[in-house]
Order: C-alpha cells, then structure tokens, then sequence
C-alpha cells in the first residue's frame, strides 16, 4: 500500500456509521411531510429541512481529502 | 459481515441498478422540466390561470349548468365526461366525449371563463411538455407502460436498500461524507457515489415509492369503482345505464353535494359512466378542508336522474395513499424553493445513477472478488494490489 489512507479510523460502530446518514433521513422525511400540511412557514420548514442533505454535500466537498 | 452476506448484496445491488439505470436515468431527466412545468407553462404563455381575473371556479361564478351548455355547444352531439374547478382562477375544464365510457384518447379537454361564461377554447394539446409528460408516465405504452415504469421503480427501491446494507462494512473505516479526491477515479467516483446516495436517500425513497404507488393509479381507481363505489350504490347495481339526456342539473346537484359535505372546495365532477363514478350518478370530488387534507378527496354521489344525495364516504386508505403520492412524486406542493431543492436533488441522483454505471463500465477482470474485499475491509482497495486501478 503505497498511500497511507489519510481518513482511516479505527473500525467504527453501525451506531457511528449511521448517524449522519440517518440523520439527514428523518430531516428529509420530516421536510416532505411538514410541507404538504400548509402553507407559508410549512414551506419554509420543508425547505429548510430538505436543504440539508445538499449542505452535507458541500460540506463533504469542501473539506474533500 | 459476512463475506458471503456483502457478495449476496453486492449482486443485488449490482442487478437491480443495472436493469433500471437507463429507465431511471430517462425519469431523472424528463422529471426535471415537469418540477417546474407550471412556470414553463407561464413562460410559454399556456398558463390560463394567470390571465383571467375574477373569483376561484370552485368558489362562485356562472351556474354549472350553462357552463356545460357552453362547453357542449363546442361539441355537438358529444355528452360531458369531466368538469374541473380551479382554487386560483376562474378557470373551468369540461372533458367531452363520444359516449360516456369513452377512452383517454377520444376525449377533449375544453377550457372555459367561469367569471365571464366564455368558452376559452380546446385545451393547448401536443407541445415538448405533453412528450415529455407521456415518455415520463408510460413511455407512450399506456397502462403497460406505466406499469413496466412501476417495475423498474421497484427495483430502484431495492437498489436504494442494498446500497444502504453495503454502505454499513465500507463506511467502517471512514467518515461520514469522506472523499479521496487524491486518489483513483474509481475511488473518487465510488466516494461520490455513496456520499451523494446516502444523503439523498430519504428523498430518493420518498419519490420512488410515490412513482411506483402513481404508475398503480388506474388499477386502484378500478377498484375502488368495482369495491366501494359498486357497495355504496348497490341499489342502482340492476338499472340500465341513464341515457345523457336525462341528466339532471348540475348546479342542483353541487349543492346536494355541498350539503352533504360542507366548507370544502369541489374538485372535480365525474359524470355518469366514467371510471370515477357509476353509470348513474355524478361523482363530486372534494378536497379537504384543511391545509393538511387539501389533497385527499371525499366523493359525494349525487343520483344524476334527480339531483338527490346517494353517498358521501372517504375513499379507502390505498387510494388515500396514491392521492398523496401525486404531490410528494411532483414536489409542486411547497413553492419554488421546494421546487429548487426538488430539482438539485434530482441532479445529486442523476450523478449517483451516472457515478453506479460508470463502476461498473470501468470494471476490470477478476473485479467481483476485489470489491468484495474492499466493501468487506473496510474501504481497503483489493488485497494487496495498489490503489492505481
């Protein structure tokens, strides 16, 4: 192995592995639904909670290795 | 894992996403035009609703029943199959047809000016946002098209769990939204891949499943037709079908329905003969009467011979589900900002469909075994090989 993975940890649990992930799960389900129960704030609630997912992304690609 | 257990996901994953990705990818990219169809509508200058001034349609305006004589006049000889009601203009729709089981093909879609009474004229038909409507929803095969589309979104749900299973031994080592930029294009694409899949996968779920409960929507509405319906007008089940001109009037019988059901906005009126109502009655959908419920809609079966209330009962619960699936599949629910996002996750999923094909275009001989080591180690690129591939 000529490249030292610079990201590897020690093994980590399903717990860990899953918690952003699972996160930004009910932060989407909640955004979908949140939206279809009104109007104005709803929206914006459902925008808001569905905007994160994508922020994951630009975080992840901001910090890229 | 077991290594025996990341190889049966590994070819799951592998199957399901190669037999749908072009049919997906095809969805992705027509899907993106129809987020935002109202606005291309508008920009098109096919946007009726904003040009007419006066009270919503389902609100007030003209009695129905002139606005069907002025519909009818625009087809003569031809009885009325739909009439639907705008919540934002005055806008008023009235579907024709040669008879009252009449097929999508033969029907026409007349649009009319409830304010003023005035016929508008056939709806705009044909036009890019019709194609890509109908490659989107059927493939232009009709009902076995939007089921064989049905099929593939099922895959793709199953593609999105297994992709979560082999996510759980790769991630092991490495943390949440990791990407080696500095290494191998199929490393950069694979980080990519699991990145932008894992994040989007509530989204992706949510829209997948609504598109396949959406390709089911005309078995369910039959069923419901030779259930529930066929149950709440038994008493009709003997007589023949009531012929056209003995309809009774409309305006008599939206407030029949009105009274059964009081404080909601009208939808959609199915006449007699339809597949949302039965051979002899006027079907009046309404919406809820809350933001919450705006999108499920309550009948109210009016007789079409006398204008007097049959029944009025919610649909079932799977027929409450597809009525939601429509507004959670199109995303046009919440605003433009929900639309945006709609459409940026959309584009995340393109890339994810694109990255998954690209991996396995680019794979090399021997490959299976090697990446089932690597999902298995832990993000460890084939034993003992480097990581130049």
């Amino acid at each position: 192995m000529k490249h030292a993975p610079s990201p590897r940890t020690a093994p980590r649990s399903l717990a860990r592995v899953f918690a952003v992930p699972l996160l930004l799960l009910a932060a989407s389900l909640a955004g979908l639904v949140i939206g279809l129960m009104g109007e104005g704030l709803a929206d914006w609630a459902a925008a808001a909670l569905l905007f994160l997912p994508l922020f994951a992304i630009a975080f992840a690609w901001q910090r890229r290795g | 894992m077991k290594r025996s257990t990341i190889r049966i996901w590994f070819i799951v994953h592998k199957w399901t996403s190669l037999v749908s990705t072009a049919f997906l990818l095809m969805l992705c990219v027509t899907g993106l035009p129809l987020i935002f169809h109202d606005e291309i509508d508008a920009m098109l200058g096919e946007d009726y609703e904003a040009q007419l001034p006066g009270a919503p349609s389902a609100q007030a305006g003209l009695p129905l029943d002139a606005m069907l004589a002025e519909a009818l006049a625009q087809r003569p000889g031809e009885v009325p199959l739909f009439m639907a009601f705008s919540n934002d203009s005055p806008l008023l729709t009235v579907t024709t047809g040669p008879s009252p089981d009449t097929g999508e093909s033969a029907m026409t879609l007349l649009f009319l000016d409830r304010a003023t009474g005035q016929a508008i004229g056939p709806a705009p038909d044909g036009g890019v946002m019709d194609f890509i409507l109908s490659l989107h929803v059927d493939l232009f095969l009709g009902l076995p098209g939007m089921l064989f589309l049905g099929a593939m979104g099922l895959l793709f749900l199953i593609a999105l769990v297994s992709g979560v299973v082999l996510y759980a031994p790769f991630m092991r080592r490495l943390e949440f939204g990791t990407l080696r930029t500095s290494r191998s294009l199929r490393v950069r694409r694979l980080d990519q891949h699991n990145l932008l899949g894992v994040v989007t996968l509530g989204w992706a779920l949510v829209v997948g499943l609504t598109g396949v409960i959406n390709t089911l929507a005309d078995p369910l509405t039959s069923q419901w037709q030779n259930g529930e319906l066929a149950q709440m007008t038994a008493q009709y089940s003997g007589s023949a079908p009531l012929d056209p001109a003995d309809y009774a009037s409309l305006d008599a019988a939206m407030a029949a329905a009105q009274d059964a059901l009081p404080g909601r906005a009208p939808q959609f009126i199915g006449f007699p003969g339809g597949a949302f109502s039965t051979a002899h009655h006027y079907a009046v959908f309404f919406q809820g009467d809350q933001p919450a419920t705006q999108f499920l809609l309550t009948p109210a079966l009016i007789d079409a011979r006398d204008a007097t209330l049959t029944d009025a009962r919610a649909m079932p619960a799977i027929n409450q589900a597809l009525m939601l699936s429509k507004p959670l599949h199109f995303g046009d629910y919440g605003g433009l900002a929900l639309k945006l996002l709609w459409a940026l996750l959309n584009l995340a999923t393109i890339w994810v469909l694109w990255t998954g094909l690209m991996l396995w275009l680019r794979r090399e001989p021997g490959r299976i075994e090697r990446r089932i080591d690597e999902i298995a180690s832990g993000a460890v690129p084939g034993m003992g090989r480097s990581a130049q591939a």
